[in-house]
């Protein structure tokens, strides 16, 4: 594998009495697109919100760029952890699940609050052009609530205002959630094409198992908060186990 | 009557600078905060015994309640704006309750229960404001109400107001966007209570004196009312709210019934009137309003297309 851009090592969460992740260890070279698939409540969302600090781990550490984002020590005390709010600016960008988009904020608004950030307003304009590139609709509805859009929309719209804090590995969070299927292969489209094209790491969680393992090119299956397999998309995909439990058989 | 009615727009001036405030702090970043009637407290005071006892001028004074208003609102602000919905109420009442006991209790500086009485009305442009120049005080607070409403439309129109807008609809996301939440919600804070700061420093010197019981929960809560009455997030209802509250709670003397009505009747006015306004606009009268351009170039463009 080339550079890795994310490490996860021994993630451990605890949501009271109740532990999500069991020790997770995960990791995303730059340029890959690595999903992690599993049924619902088995921790896919937590360990998102793990590697953006919005969880504090228990136990585990995360890495960035080889840089530590959040530690723990033996005795269970946080070492250094960064705080949320400073990550998207290391190129980390969440789009969270439900999308999180502002519906009393225009479309463009809501991109222009993806550039945060960004002091440079001719930058912010060639970013937003190009976002418009990537979804024509948002350039057609770039005047209207947000809370006027159809699912897929805002779909794009929150891809879309995450590209605006030019990511370098963006995690996506069950970005298929209440779609439908046509608009589901636009998504996953879209989201190979920014791979490619615009080298973007990806994390994908998803349960849409069968899409998200044909465009990445590594996986991990999540069970009840522990990783019980893991291998290119493709043996996942052709893995019995897998087809049994969430490709339908 | 000529006077009673100044005294009504002179207390409007004043309850839609705190209005307008609060709104900022509850309409716009959706904080729900009941310790408004304490930065009020904070200014009144901070003007009454730095006039009387300092003996220093009106502009000084003014700056210093506002200044120490939001210094205040900084404090309370860092630990309590980190919680979230009810638990902010409740936080914020306490603090209020605390300030109210603090002024009550701190004899040598505030002279307890009794209050603090001769705070000289101010000088200016050679004029000495008193009880006899009350068309000096209507238009000198206009003025004062006119700067709130402009800084705070300017404010939430501004990167730092969409900031606010987005903490106010989803807070987890905007961390994840790369926006300090609570920075800016302390900010929020620290500029409502500012505001609320002048607006008790003007109290104080239209009075002349001030009192802790005019600084009571209820006066929080009555603001409240005012900005939820005219519509959380739009500095025009907070205006409109105040005007309608102002009104309803002087109407009894107004209308020469104050025999017939007791004065306590108010409340039960405001309960009436909130509880119909929230089944049938619970948006409040004016509702949110959001002044996109591109939105009403849209629309002028959908209408002639039709």
């Amino acid at each position: 594998m080339k550079e890795i851009i994310l490490r996860v090592e021994n993630a451990h969460v605890q949501y009271g009495g109740i532990q999500a992740l069991k020790g997770v260890s995960v990791v995303v070279g730059r340029g890959e697109i690595v999903t992690l698939i599993g049924a619902n409540g088995a921790g896919k969302t937590t360990l998102l919100k793990a590697i953006m600090g919005i969880e504090p781990l228990s136990e585990g550490n995360i890495l960035y760029k080889e840089k530590t984002i959040f530690e723990t020590y033996s005795d269970r005390s946080h070492g250094k952890s960064t705080p949320t709010h400073l990550l998207p600016g290391m190129g980390l960008v969440l789009v969270p699940e439900g999308r999180g988009i502002f519906p009393e904020l225009t479309v463009r608004e809501n991109l222009e609050m993806g550039a945060f950030l960004q002091k440079d307003k001719k930058r912010i304009e060639k970013n937003l052009s190009e976002v418009y590139q990537w979804f024509p609709v948002l350039r057609d509805r770039s005047g209207q609530r947000a809370g006027y859009l159809s699912g897929g929309e805002l779909q794009m719209l929150a891809i879309g205002r995450a590209m605006m804090a030019e990511p370098e590995l963006l995690l996506l969070d069950e970005p298929a959630l209440g779609l439908a299927p046509l608009m589901v292969q636009k998504i996953f489209e879209i989201i190979t094409k920014l791979n490619t094209e615009k080298k973007l790491s990806v994390l994908l969680v998803e349960q849409n198992a069968r899409q998200a393992l044909r465009i990445a090119h590594r996986g991990y299956v999540l069970e009840t908060g522990k990783l019980v397999l893991a291998g290119s998309g493709q043996e996942l995909l052709d893995n019995p186990e897998v087809k049994r439990a969430y490709l339908g058989g | 009557m000529l006077n009673f009615l100044f005294l009504l727009i002179i207390y409007m001036e004043i309850y839609a600078i705190l209005a307008l405030s609060l709104n900022l702090i509850a309409g716009y970043t959706g904080l729900l905060s009941l310790c408004h009637a304490a930065f009020f407290a904070i200014g009144a005071y901070t003007t009454a015994i730095g006039t009387t006892i300092g003996g220093w001028n009106f502009w000084l004074v003014l700056g210093l309640s506002g200044i120490f208003a939001a210094m205040l609102g900084f404090l309370v602000g860092l630990p309590t704006l980190r919680l979230k919905g009810d638990y902010l109420a409740i936080a914020t009442l306490g603090f209020g309750e605390v300030v109210k006991n603090v002024i009550i209790n701190w004899d040598s500086l505030t002279r307890g229960p009794n209050g603090i009485n001769g705070v000289p009305g101010p000088v200016l442009f050679g004029i000495q404001f008193g009880y006899d120049t009350s068309v000096g005080y209507v238009i000198l607070y206009a003025l004062f109400v006119v700067v709130t409403f402009l800084f705070i439309r300017r404010l939430v129109h501004s990167r730092f107001g969409r900031a606010l807008e987005a903490i106010r609809e989803d807070e987890v996301v905007v961390g994840a966007m790369g926006i300090n939440a609570v920075k800016y919600k302390v900010v929020a804070f620290m500029i409502g209570a500012f505001f609320a700061g002048i607006a008790g420093s003007l109290w104080a010197v239209y009075n002349q004196s001030v009192a802790p019981q005019t600084f009571d929960f209820m006066l929080s809560v009555l603001i409240l009312c005012m900005v939820v009455l005219g519509g959380l997030g739009n500095s025009l209802g907070a205006l409109f709210g105040t005007m309608v509250l102002v009104l309803l709670s002087e109407a009894p003397r107004l209308t020469g019934l104050t025999s017939v009505i007791p004065a306590q009747f108010n409340q039960i006015f405001f309960g009436l009137l909130l509880i119909v306004v929230m089944i049938f606009r619970p948006q409040g009268v004016l509702g949110r309003k959001r002044i996109s351009y591109e939105n009403e170039v849209a629309k002028i463009l959908e209408r002639r297309s039709l």
